[in-house]
Parts: C-alpha cells; sequence; structure tokens
C-alpha cells in the first residue's frame, strides 16, 4: 500500500500540475504530502521510512527536474523532521492538518534554499513567501482526503494507523 | 558483531559520506543546460509517457469544455470576418508584392534569420512547473524529434522560453517568467517607424511584467507599443512578439530608461507549443 500511495502521488503530482495555472494559490507537493501520511504505516522502521523517501526524492529529480539530488536531499531531510515532529505530536485528524503546512513550508523552504545555494537560481525573498502562501491549500485538502482514504483501508484490514 | 554503539557511528559515518560525495557530485551536476546521461534520459522518458497517457482523458475532457468556449467565440468572429473577407483578394495582391519586396531585400541585406526560415516542430506540455521553484515545463518531443537544447519556443501568442535540456522523448522548457537575471534577450520596441533597441533583463512576477533596460533612445515609447526580439543574437530568431509596452521609468540606476511590457502569453495556460529548429534554417 505505502507503494502505491507514493506512485500515484507523485503521478498525480505532475497530472494536476497541468491542469492548475502556474501562478495559482494551488501548487501541488503531492509526493511530500504522501511521504508523511505514509509514516505510520512503517511501522517505526525508520531507515526503511528513509529510504523510501530518498528514493521518491530521486525519482522526482529524475522525472520532473533537470537537477539530479536536491530534492533527494529535500525529501530526506523532510522524511527526517517528519519522524522528529511524530516523536512529539501524534498524527491523527486533528493535528494532520498542522503537520502538513509545517512539513510542506519545511520542504518548499528547503528545496528553494538547496536551489539558490546551488546557484540554480538567486535568493528573492518575495517569491518565497508567495511560494509557500500558494502551496498549503490544495496540500491540506490532499492530505485529509488521503489520510482518510489510508484509514479506511486499514480498518477494513484491521491494521494500526494512527502514529 | 560490532557493538551498538560502534553500529550507530559506523552508520553516521557511512550518512556522512554518502552526503559529502553527493554534495560534490550535486554541484557539478547541477548545470541548466548539461546534457543528460542515459540513465536520466530513460528515466524521464519512461515516467513522461506514463503520466501523458494517464492525462490523455483528462486532457480531452478539458479540450472540449476549451473548444467549446471557442466554438462560441469563434461564431462571434465568424460574423466579423464575413465582412471583412471581401477585401480579401486586394490583401493577397498586396501579400504578394510584399513579399517579394521581402526576398529582394533579404537577397541584398544578406538576412535569413527571420521566424520563417526556422523549421517549426510542435508539442504538446506534459507538466508544468512540478517543483514550484523551477520555472519550466516538460514536453513530449525530444532529440528523437530533432530538438536540441538552445532552441527557442513559442505559443501562438508568443515568445515562451528555450530548451535547457533534452532526453529522447522529451525536453525541458525554462520560461521566460523567471525572476533571476539570467534571460537576457536583445528586442526591440516598435514606435512607429522607428525601432528601439534593448535589452530584456528579467521578469517582475509582482507586476506581471518583462523589464527591458539598456534603452539610451531619447525617442518618446508609447504604451502599447509592440515589443519583439531583434534576432541579434543566435538563441532567438528575429520578429518574435514578445509583449506590449505597458508604462516607461527609468532604470535602477536612474541613468536610462526601463520599459515594463506585458508578456503577449499566458504563463498560466500553455499546452501546445513550437520549438524553433535554429540548425535547419
Amino acid at each position: 500500500m505505502i507503494v502505491a500511495v507514493l506512485l500515484i502521488s507523485f503521478i498525480l503530482e505532475g497530472i494536476i500540475s497541468n491542469i492548475i495555472p502556474l501562478d495559482s494559490l494551488f501548487i501541488s507537493m503531492f509526493s511530500v504530502v504522501a511521504i508523511l501520511v505514509t509514516y505510520p504505516l512503517f511501522n517505526d522502521s525508520k531507515i526503511k521510512f528513509l529510504i523510501y523517501s530518498g528514493s521518491l526524492g530521486l525519482l522526482y529529480d529524475l522525472t520532473y527536474t533537470t537537477t539530479p539530488f536536491i530534492n533527494t536531499f529535500a525529501f530526506l531531510i523532510t522524511a527526517l523532521i517528519i519522524t522528529l515532529i511524530c516523536k512529539f505530536i501524534t498524527l491523527n485528524k486533528l493535528n494532520l492538518i498542522l503537520i502538513v503546512i509545517f512539513t510542506v513550508l519545511f520542504h518548499e523552504t528547503i528545496t528553494y534554499l538547496l536551489l539558490c545555494l546551488f546557484r540554480y537560481r538567486t535568493f528573492n525573498d518575495m517569491t518565497l513567501i508567495m511560494g509557500l502562501y500558494s502551496s498549503i491549500i490544495s496540500n491540506v485538502i490532499y492530505s485529509y482526503t488521503v489520510y482518510i482514504i489510508i484509514e479506511r483501508i486499514c480498518k477494513k484490514h484491521k491494521r494500526k494507523y494512527v502514529k | 558483531m560490532l557493538k551498538n554503539g560502534n553500529n550507530k557511528k559506523c552508520i553516521i559515518l557511512i550518512i556522512l559520506v554518502v552526503v559529502g560525495i553527493l554534495v560534490v557530485v550535486t554541484t557539478i551536476a547541477v548545470k541548466e543546460n548539461r546534457k543528460l546521461n542515459f540513465f536520466e534520459k530513460a528515466i524521464k522518458d519512461s515516467t513522461t509517457f506514463l503520466t501523458g497517457t494517464i492525462y490523455k482523458p483528462i486532457g480531452f475532457i478539458k479540450d472540449k469544455i476549451k473548444e467549446n468556449d471557442e466554438k462560441n467565440k469563434i461564431y462571434k468572429q465568424y460574423k466579423k470576418l464575413k465582412e471583412k473577407a471581401d477585401k480579401a483578394k486586394l490583401y493577397e495582391a498586396r501579400i504578394k508584392v510584399l513579399e517579394g519586396e521581402i526576398d529582394n531585400l533579404k537577397t541584398s541585406l544578406d538576412i535569413n534569420q527571420t521566424i520563417t526560415d526556422y523549421k517549426k516542430i510542435n508539442a504538446s506540455v506534459v507538466n508544468r512547473n512540478v517543483g514550484a521553484w523551477y520555472n519550466t515545463v516538460n514536453i513530449n518531443k525530444g532529440s528523437k524529434a530533432g530538438i536540441k537544447e538552445g532552441y527557442a519556443v513559442i505559443t501562438d501568442k508568443g515568445l515562451i522560453g528555450k530548451v535547457v535540456s533534452v532526453s529522447n522523448f522529451t525536453s525541458t522548457v525554462k520560461l521566460l517568467s523567471t525572476d533571476e537575471v539570467i534571460n537576457k534577450i536583445s528586442v526591440k520596441i516598435e514606435v512607429d517607424d522607428k525601432s528601439i533597441y534593448g535589452l530584456l533583463s528579467y521578469y517582475d512576477k509582482k507586476n506581471n511584467a518583462y523589464i527591458v533596460e539598456g534603452i539610451s533612445d531619447n525617442t518618446e515609447i508609447k504604451n502599447g507599443s509592440k515589443v519583439v526580439t531583434t534576432g541579434l543574437t543566435d538563441a532567438f530568431p528575429a520578429g518574435i512578439l514578445i509583449g506590449e509596452v505597458k508604462s516607461v521609468t527609468k532604470d535602477r540606476y536612474e541613468l536610462a530608461k526601463a520599459v515594463e511590457v506585458t508578456p503577449s502569453v499566458d504563463f498560466g495556460d500553455i499546452d501546445i507549443v513550437t520549438v524553433l529548429d535554429r540548425d535547419s534554417k
């Protein structure tokens, strides 16, 4: 199920980008949301979680961008942050929104800073703020939808989902 | 068997070494115009094909909705055009004369860089600006269709950017709507019969306008004047529409004019593009 959720989110991100206008308030980061929502399914196997996140980041780099390893780094760091957050906060329906917002903003900022660090972009605080601002709504909606779907599947198969 | 503490240290050491190697590789690899290797090309081609196939039914519905809107618009336009159609014969004759004059001028001035001389490769956009910060679109034609890095990319409304990386069946196009100062393009502003030359420096996202700098000419520039490429560099052919003058101000150093240009292209809605094959001119 983990692989399915990650791959569907990954492909969906590419498809949605084609439908939503470039400068809209609905920038999709479904791959990042997917690694957050699937975290409880890894049953404390942090190494496995990091490997999956890094691999998805690498696939992301190769498919959607021309910058190898930037997203691999960003996905790995984001995955590490997710493991840290989930140590202190339970990933349930109520906390999900807050954690998604923090994770997405963190990931976006890290990616932007890495791109600036490797001179792919020049730093512009307004661009960063506008980018962050536009990437909240669609990702919160997506995370909530995926969370409910996974929760139902887990209930059906009598698996524990909440972390 | 290693003890638990040693094991942890070993893992941290391995992670540090891997991260170090990745940093070095990334520093070398993160260049916009670099050539993709076989592995990158294969993954990019297959995943783009997959997403493209899944997108097809969605795209079909989207196209149908668009088509319906277009039909309504076209019907209104048809009525207007019908009136103009009577004058078409007059225009045809005039075009023939003008074409002849252009050919003569091209021969005498040794110019062969107008847009009409370029082979056009049409392509569809597969995904747009995934990852938010890249300002790129991926298209479904690559080196097998004759596309190479650096080729100009246009839509029916004007210039949108240039090809930055190519795999066998896909290409990545860097859009002009980036706020980086890397897209210096030689442009001219057409004011009445005169051309005023300048340099398109960057895109101001806040005002949705290109900024053209380096204009020393004192001629008054009217709002609404057309801005087109000059073709003075090999990157972009001459005569591609970039936009219209929005306002005229002073540049950052208050020395020369800076012109705000409204893009002719809506960057939020790019579906079909044309790549201009520079080598076939």
